[in-house]
C-alpha cells in the first residue's frame, strides 16, 4: 500500500490495512483472516474500554422507546465508562458545569432517537450544566467552535458510501465539504476530529444502538433495521466504531447465512488509529464491558 | 410473489386519482437505443387517500441541487444513475400510532437507470403490481421482478420511474395500502421493457464450473455503485460515467463452498474510452513488478494474491473477471463475456 489514496482490494487481501477493516471488507474467510493476523497484536500501552448496555424493555413491539428504561441505561453506561459509582459523578467526570456542551446526534434519514438526546440533556442539567449551555451541535464548523465539550451521539449504521457511518463520520458536516469524504476517501474522516474547533473536545462517544441499520444507510430500508436495544459508549471514538463494526458484521452474517462484507470498506476506522491517532481500532486492545440483555449481543 | 389480484386494490383506494405531470426528455444509452419519449412516460396516478392515510395536494420537489439536503450521502446513489428529480409525498393518518406512508418518485433519464436502482438489491418479496404474472421472455441474468417488498418498504420500477413507498410502521393495513398506492402508480403506465441490453450479454454459466447467481447482478454507471457492491479501488479506475453501461455479476463454483467469482462487463461510448479504461485498470490493479515496463495484452490473466484476475477488451467492450480460482477460469470467463458483448 503506497498510501491511503490507493488502497485497492488487493491491499486488503495482502493484509496491508488494519485487521478490523480487512475483515469487514473481505469477510472471515482465509483472506480476511490473513489480513487480521497481520495487525491483530496489541501494542504496548494501548488500550480502550467500550461499554455496551442493553435492556430488552428499551423498545416496545412498535419500536417506541421506553424513556424510563433508557434513562437507566444511560446512567449505567456513563458509570461504566468512567468507573464512577453514581451517574452524577460519572457525568461530572466527563463535563464541568461551566462547559458549553454540544450534543452531536445523527440528523434526519435515520436519526439518533430524540429520546436519547433528551435523556442526555436532562442528565446534564441534572448535574448542574445550565440548559442554555447545552446545544445541538450537528452542522457547520461554527457549532463546535462555540462549545467547550462535545458528545458524539450518532446512531449505529452501515453506510453505502463509507462502510460505516457512525462515530467517526458524525462530524463530517464540520468539514464543510462532506462529499470529499465519500467512498474510499472515508479514510480521512479522522482529520475532521483534528480541526481547531473540534480537536480535544469530545468527552464521550455515545452510540445509539437501540435500532441499528446494517445495510443501505443512510437511506432507511426497514429490512436492515433490527432491535438491538443497546447503548455503546467509550471515551475512545475509534474503539467504539471498531466494536460497532463487529456488531454490524455479525448481523449481516446472520441475515444472509454467509459472509456479507461491507462495501466500500470502512477505512476510516483503521486510519483514525494509525494515521490520526484518535484511538485504537484493534480488538486486541479493546476491553468490552457488557451489561444487561445478553441475547444476540453479537460481539 | 405477491399477486395483487387478491388485494382488492381499487376497493382500498376509493378516492379519485390525480394525474401528476413530470418532466420528460428522451435520451440515448450507450447501446444507442432510444428510451422513453415525450408523452409516453410523464404521468402517475396517486390516490388522494389510502385507507386512513391522506396525502397532501402537491409533492415536495427534490432536485439535483437539493438532494443532499434531503438525504445526505444517499443522494450520490441517484446521481450515479442520471437522476432528473424526486417527488415526495407523505401520507398521514389521524392516529399517530398508524405512522406515515412516504412515497418517493425518482424520475430518471431512462428506464435503464430506474432498473439499475432496483438492481442494487434483489432481496425482498417479489410483487406483481400489474397482475400480469411472471414474465417468460426474461433474460436469466437477473430476476424477473419489477417490484420488491420487505419490512414495510416497496421498491419498484416503472419505465424511467423508480419508486419507494414506505410505511413508517408496518402493519397488515399499511402493507395493503403501500401495495395499493404502488399499483395505482404503475397501472396506467406502460409495461416495463427488457432490462438494460448489456445484461443480455451476461454468461449464465461457465461450463460446469461456475454458475451465475441472478440475484446478485447489478447494473451500474458509477464507481460509487460498483464499490458498494464490490470494492475494487478507491477511485474510478474503469472510466465509468453516465454514458457507460456496466454490470457486475456473481458466480458460485458448482458444488459446495468456494469463493464467489465476479464478472464486470462494460460498454463504452467509444473504442478509445474502453482502451483507456483497461489501461487504467491494469496500471493500478495489475501493476508490473517494480522496475519493469508493463506490457499487457488486451486479453490475459494474472495471479492476484492466490486468486486470478482475467480481462478481455475489444472495440467498445471490456470484461474483467475477479477472484477466479484459476487462470483457466479467469481467461475463459473473460473471453466468453467479451464475445457476448461483441455479438451485438
Amino acid at each position: 500500500m503506497s498510501n491511503d489514496q490507493t488502497m485497492t482490494r488487493r491491499d486488503f487481501v495482502r493484509g496491508t490495512v488494519g485487521a478490523v477493516v480487512g475483515a469487514s471488507a473481505l469477510g472471515r474467510g482465509a483472506a480476511g483472516e490473513a489480513s487480521g493476523r497481520a495487525q491483530a497484536a496489541a501494542r504496548p500501552g494501548r488500550s480502550a474500554r467500550v461499554v455496551i448496555v442493553r435492556d430488552e424493555r428499551a423498545l416496545d413491539a412498535s419500536h417506541d422507546v421506553d424513556t424510563a428504561v433508557l434513562d437507566r441505561m444511560l446512567a449505567d453506561t456513563v458509570m461504566r465508562v468512567t468507573g464512577q459509582k453514581t451517574a452524577k459523578a460519572a457525568w461530572l467526570a466527563l463535563v464541568k458545569p461551566t462547559d458549553t456542551v454540544g450534543l452531536v446526534p445523527t440528523p434526519h434519514m435515520n436519526p439518533t432517537h430524540p429520546e436519547l438526546v433528551d435523556a442526555v440533556r436532562r442528565a446534564l442539567v441534572g448535574v448542574g450544566v445550565p440548559a442554555g449551555q447545552i446545544r445541538e451541535a450537528q452542522g457547520g464548523i461554527d457549532l463546535p467552535t462555540a462549545c467547550t465539550a462535545l458528545i458524539a451521539m450518532p446512531a449505529l449504521k452501515a453506510h453505502w458510501l463509507t462502510g460505516i457511518g457512525t462515530v467517526l463520520k458524525d462530524y463530517i458536516m464540520y468539514s464543510g465539504r462532506p462529499r470529499n469524504y465519500h467512498d474510499a476517501n472515508n479514510a480521512n474522516l479522522g482529520e475532521i476530529w483534528l480541526l481547531p474547533g473540534v480537536k480535544g473536545k469530545t468527552r464521550l462517544a455515545l452510540v445509539d444502538a437501540l435500532r441499528p441499520l446494517c445495510d443501505k444507510g443512510p437511506q432507511p430500508d426497514p429490512r436492515y433495521f433490527w432491535d438491538y436495544k443497546g447503548l455503546i459508549a467509550s471515551t475512545d471514538p475509534v474503539a467504539v466504531d471498531a466494536v460497532g463494526l463487529q456488531i454490524i458484521m455479525a448481523k449481516r452474517r446472520a441475515l444472509r447465512g454467509e459472509e456479507w462484507p461491507l462495501s466500500p470498506p470502512p477505512l476510516c476506522v483503521s486510519v483514525a488509529d494509525e494515521k490520526f491517532g484518535l484511538g485504537t481500532c484493534r480488538m486486541s486492545e479493546i476491553t468490552i464491558d457488557k451489561a444487561g440483555w445478553a441475547q444476540d449481543v453479537l460481539v | 410473489m405477491i399477486g395483487l389480484a387478491t388485494l382488492s386494490l381499487l376497493a382500498a383506494c376509493p378516492h379519485s386519482a390525480e394525474g401528476l405531470p413530470a418532466a420528460q426528455s428522451p435520451t440515448h444509452n450507450a447501446a444507442g437505443s432510444e428510451s422513453g419519449g415525450v408523452g409516453v412516460d410523464t404521468i402517475v396516478s396517486l390516490p388522494r387517500q389510502a385507507g386512513p392515510w391522506v396525502r397532501p395536494g402537491s409533492p415536495r420537489r427534490i432536485t439535483e441541487d437539493t438532494i443532499f439536503d434531503y438525504m445526505d450521502g444517499a443522494g450520490e446513489l441517484y446521481l450515479a444513475y442520471r437522476f432528473e428529480h424526486l417527488d415526495v409525498y407523505e401520507y398521514t393518518a389521524p392516529e399517530k400510532r398508524l405512522g406515515t406512508l412516504k412515497v418517493e418518485l425518482y424520475w430518471m433519464e431512462t428506464p435503464d437507470d430506474a432498473f439499475g436502482l432496483l438492481s442494487n438489491d434483489w432481496g425482498g418479496e417479489a410483487v406483481d403490481l400489474r397482475g400480469q404474472g411472471e414474465r417468460r421472455d426474461w433474460h436469466p441474468a437477473v430476476p424477473p421482478h419489477d417490484a420488491l417488498y420487505g419490512g414495510g418498504l416497496l421498491r419498484f420500477r416503472s419505465q424511467r420511474l423508480y419508486g419507494r413507498v414506505m410505511a413508517s410502521r408496518e402493519s397488515p393495513e399499511s402493507r395493503t395500502q403501500v401495495l395499493a398506492i404502488a399499483s395505482s402508480i404503475v397501472k396506467e403506465r406502460l409495461s416495463n421493457g427488457q432490462p438494460p441490453e448489456i445484461l443480455s450479454k451476461v454468461p449464465v454459466r461457465l461450463g460446469e464450473r461456475l454458475v451465475l447467481r441472478p440475484d446478485r447482478t447489478c447494473f451500474f454507471r458509477s464507481h460509487y455503485v460498483l464499490n458498494s457492491v464490490y470494492y475494487l479501488a478507491p477511485h474510478d479506475v474503469l472510466g465509468l460515467g453516465p454514458a457507460v453501461d456496466a454490470s457486475i455479476s456473481e458466480y458460485r463454483p458448482a458444488g459446495t463452498g468456494g469463493t464467489p467469482v465476479r464478472l464486470i462487463q462494460a460498454l463504452y461510448p467509444s473504442t478509445d474510452a474502453a482502451a483507456a479504461a483497461l489501461r487504467t485498470f491494469l496500471k493500478l490493479y495489475v501493476p508490473a513488478p517494480s522496475g519493469q515496463v508493463a506490457e499487457k495484452p488486451s486479453s490475459a490473466a494474472a495471479n492476484a494474491e492466490g486468486k486470478w484476475v482475467g480481462w478481455a477488451a475489444a472495440d467498445r467492450s471490456l470484461a474483467i473477471v475477479l477472484d477466479a480460482p484459476g487462470e483457466r477460469d479467469a481467461r475463459a470467463l473473460a473471453s466468453a463475456a467479451l464475445a457476448a458483448l461483441l455479438n451485438q
